[in-house]
């Protein structure tokens, strides 16, 4: 199991990386929002003693012990396979907004309240 | 007149740890023998099994029903099962991907795991487009389609 500390330095990876993707690959941030999201809870259930060991595994605890935090970070997940698979336009003003600027800050800053890190 | 009442009949008791020999004879006469603990197993087993179906029939009429309130935006609905449970996939009218939507859809992923702890499915939503085989999500020959 990663450490908490481990998961919140590749969720700060994954961060540089986003700030990194042009319009171009909109499609890869989504992918990678919904990774940096996986970092920052991983990072609050190694926290908690445990880690997830498949993303179904960790949606059904997030979704049973965290709504609050599911309610954003689910949009994340959809977003992710839908966009990793289409190959129609992609707006990236609209993934900017709606999955980076909303529900991944909406993520960062639950988990970040839990751990004491606000 | 005399009231001739019927003799009480005792209830047969099986117990978990009841080691007795059962004979059980099938509607076949294919005759087998048990022991009282396996067949109080059993009975648990196919009460389980018919409290399992009963939720998950209501859990189907549970999101044929949502469906049919969000009509103008569910275009079909397919549950499908994998290794890790059930998965039900929503498909929205309209070619681009609904954020928009994504709060109605958390609201009933939320209620179905309440409602319905026996049955845990995860929920998923994308549009319903002839462009992406849904294929890539699930195989819609071993699906439900639950809606349109």
């Amino acid at each position: 199991m990663a450490s908490e500390g481990a998961h919140l330095r590749k969720a700060e990876s994954n961060q540089r990386f986003l700030d990194t993707i042009s319009d171009e690959f909109a499609d890869w941030l989504a992918i990678v929002a919904f990774y940096k999201g996986v970092h920052l809870v991983e990072a609050m259930f190694s926290r908690e003693g445990r880690s997830s060991h498949s993303h179904a595994e960790r949606n059904r605890r997030l979704k049973r012990e965290h709504p609050e935090i599911w309610i954003q970070f689910r949009p994340l997940y959809d977003a992710s396979r839908w966009f990793r698979y289409t190959d129609r336009v992609i707006n990236p003003a609209r993934i900017r907004s709606e999955l980076v600027g909303h529900r991944l800050r909406g993520v960062e800053f639950m988990v970040r309240a839990r751990l004491g890190l606000n | 007149m005399a009231i001739s009442e019927k003799p009480s009949v005792e209830p047969i008791r099986l117990h978990f740890s009841d080691q007795t020999k059962v004979v059980v004879t099938p509607e076949d006469e294919d005759r087998f023998m048990t022991t009282a603990a396996d067949a109080a197993r059993a009975c648990e087993h196919v009460h389980n099994l018919f409290q399992w179906k009963q939720e998950f029939d209501r859990l189907l009429a549970h999101v044929h029903a949502w469906c049919k309130v969000h009509r103008d935006d569910v275009s079909r609905a397919y549950l499908a099962a994998t290794n890790e449970g059930l998965d039900l996939f929503i498909l929205t009218k309209g070619s681009d991907y609904r954020f928009d939507f994504d709060d109605p859809i958390s609201t009933l992923d939320i209620d179905l795991a309440n409602r319905f702890k026996n049955c845990p499915s995860g929920v998923t939503h994308f549009p319903d487009t002839s462009t992406e085989p849904l294929s890539s999500f699930f195989d819609p020959s071993k699906a439900l389609q639950l809606y349109g």
